[in-house]
């Protein structure tokens, strides 16, 4: 087409004229940035309660105009949190309102295609309760129904997911934690559970060791209480193989080498013992077998021979040791990350050992704080549905009939392996399985090999990629609910902030939903009860226990403002131990009887393998909770790729710059990640931060193998993962 | 570093060669006894189009263009608004030129074939002459003050590379090269051969301090680290070889033959010249923005 | 001018948790590309151990504010208490601003096609609050201050931090006090 000019000119002045028509700012206000005015009359503010899988579970406030959430907020009235939230707390609303949500039921044909089409909730329901009762019909149990949910939501009221599939019949359910299990079964065959102190407490130590924790990252609402007891002079040490944020702070940093915390620990007692510095009283009244630990140490254990272990100098050992055992109190506080190793569990027993050995167990300002389940007595009324009459379920060994347990850390092994009934169907909520599972290439095989997909959640994730149909949920700001922490003690409730966007629904409305449909399909096919608001349903959580342990007599007070639960600043200071023998167990019997050593001794820590000689570490990211937060955009600014983390000598050595593509793989598969080089991690460490970025492939868990740590079972009823325990080989890409 | 800024580049380029053509009118209209009134009612013509292209581009920068007027708004220390000031009045200037430029050539129109001229009628057509002199004048004074104004704005503290008398010459030199250039392309036979010849020796001389100036300021530029980088972007860039090539070397040659062999077929080469000049000046510069580099926080993320 | 308030921001507590760059976001509801606060992790080669250090930087609101001189629609204005206030109302996206600034502090939000930045949240300020960062910083490493005499006469309040553009350029309202680093037993 020719133009001549003066069709060019006037060409361009429409463009231009067009270009101020319909440029954004006369779409939308253009006011510009003005901030959400609280005190505006048609402001309504609502108590929010985080419901992630974080220490922190923080008490937060919303500010609603219109029914949008225009902000969030700290709660002022909540102790630990103090008024302030972390950086994903202050994404919410662009979390609640991105663009990204999945906002309908939509089925996916073929799996994995892409190809979504919307549909109705009634059709939605339709094909999940025919696919349910053709399985049923099929295979003569629900049973094929293999039930993934873990940590996507903490709420109480959200267990309302595994009461949907109790209310189906009996099927096959992923039981276990990945998080922290080695470290639960150490203090429960130590103390009969795990019970820390209130983290408020560490203004009261004299000396704090972080063994493996990251505060500053996964816990950052405990900065101020320990800069408090900082700004006392007490000394603050961590010790982790990673410089991390928190680690930077530190008075005392110590790089140990990974998976030997609990040669460290046996090192500091023998010097301890060597020194007299050991709290006989309090060892010898609280505990049984302490006499035989400190025979073994005195045997079989030498500065030399820690020192050698965990390349931590003999001097440096003696130092900590010294100032540990003679600092009253002095607190400990164990992360998770380092009982993530196949000797992990037993680690953590050792250095629960050494508190007691110093008496620093049921002591303000000490304690080896691990983590707490004391306020999260309430009744889990949502799990409540017996199976309809007539169902048949799965005979254990012990001859009960119930549900088939295969283990969460395991799950594309133990899905697959099912062959009486197999599993053919599976509902994922509250879980990214296809993210945050170990061997990624065995997780896409294994759903691969279903009948049927179903997944609930607020996002696209690569689970959702794997369905063949997914439910909308919505998001805390949009139910009611109740949150404890598994780290203070504070309890929240979560009002119903805004209403349910799009056609989302809470997993109990959607079993609602499905009850409905499965008992007209065929009546008494499902007992979810069918009626019940969002709070009234809230209200069944509540019994006389909890409303006490919170000084409340109504679960609507909860509304003033979250309550802390009544219960002394240090756990056990009432020396009520809830082990077999009402004491602190140094020796276990119950850990004998379960294959493991009775008392708290070295085991060695995995070989490298000569293969793969390269330590490959994935601790938790900062930008997210799992695969949670980092997809969105305010995330994807700030923390635009995933990277990992290579020692300038370890770099040099394979030819990799700054900002190289670097290939990192084992036998399980590879990943391919942008390096950054830097000294915070060791030569022979290498760091990536698992996350689920927007739009990357980028998953860590390609190269991780499901290893299990050592302890797990006892109170989980599976063992944990070593996911520290990962050894790749590096490349340039 | 920064981004290939097409409005800004044709803005500046554009707004230059306008600028250039009414300058080096005034020039052949003061040097010489007469400017050819075909060639200034061309050149005002072709000048007003191009300034008005120019600030046509110049809006495609603006995220609100429909708000561009705003910008006169803060004279006491905007350079841009003094920019705008100056180019507004440029154009003003212009629009008297055009006018006169129309006029004249009704005289004109109309003089051959019919009355003879008379001697108040000469009269006039001096008093005309000096009349488009001084218009001619005015309008080159405000659009030089303009253009000076344009690289008034890139004297920025943060980046080195521009913190200086650079931009002022590099604007100010892209003026009289390719205004000479390209009304030796429109004057072609109304020209004089003296005034061809030196407007031709003009578009030499401004293409070697062109060069001399670059070397010098290239030079200037490793005083800082954001200079250094500046210098090094260019070194490494292959636009700036071709913008080497194409914008000095080329025209040097082809100016230096075209001056030396009178015999040669000046048309052809004279649009060859102004063709590789404009391309070698509008990929300058494209440089000029894509080499600055700020001085800037400079951390790990 | 009676007084010029600006930041004080200690690298020996913040451990980069970017709380504030995030509670800037959610107090105005900021799209994602500009950034009015962003939390920069200092070099690792400028100290003498391996650390992860930080600071938080938005607006410095300077003495000598080159956004302010560069703007040809006088959008930026200064305030009696030294706040360098952007007004979007008057903006028309000519991003001189971004160019002059040499921390990068206002910045082009491509779905306004304006320039954005940090006004010192000026409306809480008058209404005796904190700003929202401020308010927002758990380890208490941000802090509103009055940049004066007396301040900058305090033992280890710095005007500047390695790989900062130098404050002659902007004399920027902003001071610091540098990281700490304890003692470290490294394997390598």
């Amino acid at each position: 087409m020719k133009l001549s000019r003066r069709k060019f000119l006037g060409g361009t002045a429409a463009a231009v004229s067009s270009l101020s028509l319909f440029s954004f700012n006369l779409l939308t206000n253009s006011s510009s940035v003005e901030a959400a005015d609280p005190t505006s009359k048609t402001m309504k503010t609502f108590r929010n309660v985080c419901p992630r899988n974080c220490y922190d579970t923080c008490g937060t406030i919303s500010y609603v105009q219109d029914g949008i959430l225009k902000k969030v907020e700290g709660d002022p009235k909540h102790g630990y949190t103090n008024g302030k939230l972390c950086l994903k707390g202050y994404a919410y609303p662009r979390r609640i309102y991105s663009p990204d949500r999945i906002k309908y039921p939509m089925k996916q044909s073929p799996r994995g295609s892409g190809n979504w089409t919307r549909i109705s909730w009634d059709e939605a329901m339709d094909t999940v309760a025919k696919k349910i009762l053709d399985l049923k019909k099929r295979y003569g149990s629900t049973l094929p129904i293999c039930l993934d949910t873990y940590s996507g939501n903490m709420g109480i009221v959200h267990y309302g997911i595994q009461g949907t599939m109790s209310s189906l019949g009996y099927t096959t359910r992923t039981v276990g934690t990945p998080c922290w299990p080695a470290g639960i079964d150490a203090q429960t065959y130590d103390f009969g559970t795990l019970y820390n102190n209130d983290p408020e407490d560490m203004v009261n130590a004299k000396y704090l060791i972080l063994w493996g924790q990251n505060a500053a990252w996964t816990a950052i609402h405990s900065i101020p209480f320990i800069n408090k007891a900082r700004e006392r002079g007490v000394k603050l040490v961590v010790i982790d193989p990673i410089v991390t944020s928190t680690a930077s702070k530190a008075d005392l940093y110590v790089q140990i080498n990974p998976s030997t915390d609990g040669a460290l620990a046996l090192g500091m007692a023998r010097y301890i013992i060597d020194n007299n510095w050991v709290d006989w009283e309090y060892a010898r009244a609280n505990s049984v077998g302490f006499d035989e630990w400190v025979d073994y140490i005195k045997k079989s254990v030498t500065l030399d021979w820690a020192s050698e272990k965990t390349g931590v100098p003999k001097d440096i050992i003696m130092e900590i040791a010294r100032d540990y055992a003679t600092a009253k109190p002095a607190s400990m506080w164990v992360g998770y990350g380092m009982q993530r190793h196949t000797n992990g569990g037993q680690n953590v027993r050792i250095i629960d050992a050494l508190g007691v050995m110093t008496g620093n167990v049921g002591k303000s300002g000490g304690g080896v704080n691990y983590g707490h389940l004391e306020t999260w007595g309430f009744n889990y009324n949502t799990m409540a549905n017996l199976a309809p009459k007539g169902s048949k379920g799965f005979i254990s060994p012990d001859g009960k009939e119930g549900d088939r347990n295969i283990n969460i850390n395991n799950f594309a092994h133990d899905a697959s392996a099912q062959n009486d009934p197999p599993v053919k169907m599976l509902w994922l909520a509250c879980r990214n399985s296809a993210s945050q599972n170990p061997d990624t290439h065995a997780i896409e095989k294994m759903f691969a090999s279903m009948e049927f997909v179903v997944t609930v959640d607020s996002f696209f994730t690569k689970t959702v990629e794997m369905s063949d149909l997914v439910l909308p949920a919505t998001t805390h700001f949009e139910d009611w609910d109740v949150m404890a922490s598994y780290w203070h003690y504070w309890v929240g409730i979560n009002q119903r902030a805004i209403n349910p966007l799009y056609e989302s629904k809470s997993d109990v409305e959607i079993a609602i939903e499905l009850s409905k449909k499965m008992n007209t399909l065929e009546p008494g096919s499902c007992t979810f009860p069918t009626s019940g608001t969002p709070e009234e349903w809230l209200a069944k959580e509540f019994n006389p226990a909890i409303l006490q342990m919170l000084g409340i007599k109504d679960y609507k007070e909860l509304i003033d403002g979250p309550r802390k639960a009544n219960m002394p600043s240090a756990s056990w200071s009432d020396g009520k131990f809830r082990t077999p023998s009402k004491k602190i167990e140094i020796h276990s019997e119950l850990a004998e009887k379960n294959g493991l050593p009775a008392l708290p001794i070295w085991v060695e820590e995995m070989k490298t393998p000569e293969k793969y000689p390269i330590r490959f570490m994935t601790p938790h990211p900062q930008h997210a909770i799992h695969s949670q937060f980092q997809n969105l955009d305010w995330m994807m600014t700030t923390n635009p790729e995933p990277k990992v983390e290579i020692h300038p000598v370890l770099a040099a050595k394979y030819g990799i710059n700054e900002g190289n593509m670097v290939k990192v793989y084992n036998d399980l598969g590879s990943i391919t990640v942008k390096a950054h080089l830097t000294r915070t991690t060791s030569t022979n460490v290498i760091v990536s931060y698992e996350t689920w970025y927007k739009n990357s492939n980028f998953n860590v868990n390609y190269t991780l193998k499901a290893t299990p740590s050592d302890m797990g079972k006892q109170a989980t009823g599976n063992d944990g993962l070593a996911f520290h325990d990962n050894f790749v080989m590096i490349e340039k890409a | 570093m920064g981004d290939w800024e097409w409005p800004l580049i044709l803005f500046t380029v554009l707004g230059q060669i306008a600028i250039g053509i009414i300058l080096m009118l005034w020039y052949l209209d003061r040097e010489v006894d007469q400017l050819d009134a075909k060639l200034f009612k061309q050149g005002v013509l072709v000048s007003g189009v191009l300034l008005a292209l120019a600030l046509l581009a110049s809006l495609f920068h603006l995220g609100h263009p429909e708000a561009a007027y705003r910008s006169l708004a803060h004279l006491s220390s905007s350079w841009l608004s003094r920019e705008i000031l100056f180019f507004l009045l440029t154009f003003l200037a212009w629009i008297y030129l055009f006018w006169q430029s129309r006029h004249l050539t009704i005289i004109r129109t109309l003089g051959p074939g019919a009355t003879p001229i008379t001697t108040a009628e000469i009269a006039a057509g001096k008093q005309q002459s000096a009349n488009h002199s001084l218009g001619l004048g005015i309008t080159s004074i405000l659009g030089l003050l303009g253009i000076a104004s344009s690289a008034m704005i890139y004297v920025l503290p943060r980046v080195p590379a521009w913190n200086n008398v650079g931009p002022v010459l590099f604007f100010l030199l892209t003026t009289g090269l390719l205004g000479a250039l390209v009304t030796l392309v429109l004057g072609g036979k109304l020209l004089q051969t003296v005034q061809k010849k030196r407007l031709l020796q003009w578009s030499l001389g401004c293409t070697i301090l062109s060069l001399l100036l670059y070397v010098v300021y290239g030079s200037m530029l490793n005083g800082s680290a954001e200079g250094t980088a500046s210098l090094n972007f260019l070194l490494n860039s292959p636009l700036f070889w071709i913008r080497a090539l194409v914008g000095w070397l080329a025209p040097l040659l082809l100016l230096v033959s075209i001056l030396k062999k009178p015999q040669l077929d000046k048309t052809t080469l004279i649009l060859t010249v102004t063709l590789l000049a404009v391309l070698g000046e509008v990929l300058g510069r494209a440089l000029f923005y894509l080499s600055a580099t700020g001085i800037h926080i400079t951390a790990l993320f | 001018m009676t007084k010029q308030l600006g930041f004080l921001h200690n690298s020996e507590k913040c451990v980069g948790c970017r709380g504030c760059e995030m509670a800037c976001k959610n107090e105005y509801q900021i799209e994602a590309t500009p950034q009015w606060r962003k939390v920069f992790q200092l070099r690792e080669d400028d100290f003498s151990l391996p650390t992860r250090m930080f600071f938080s930087m938005a607006c410095n609101h300077c003495a000598n504010p080159e956004c302010l001189r560069v703007c040809p629609v006088e959008a930026y204005t200064k305030r009696d208490d030294g706040i360098v206030i952007h007004d979007p109302n008057r903006c028309i996206g000519c991003r001189l601003c971004t160019m002059a600034c040499p921390y990068d502090r206002p910045q082009f939000n491509p779905a306004k096609k304006k320039v954005e930045k940090c006004n010192l949240c000026y409306q809480r300020i008058d209404n005796g609050e904190k700003p929202a960062c401020v308010a927002a910083c758990i380890p208490g490493a941000l802090e509103l201050v009055e940049i004066n005499a007396s301040l900058d006469q305090k033992t280890g309040v710095l005007k500047t931090l390695p790989g900062l553009p130098s404050p002659k350029i902007t004399t920027p309202s902003i001071r610091f006090i540098g990281p700490l680093q304890g003692q470290q037993i490294r394997r390598d």
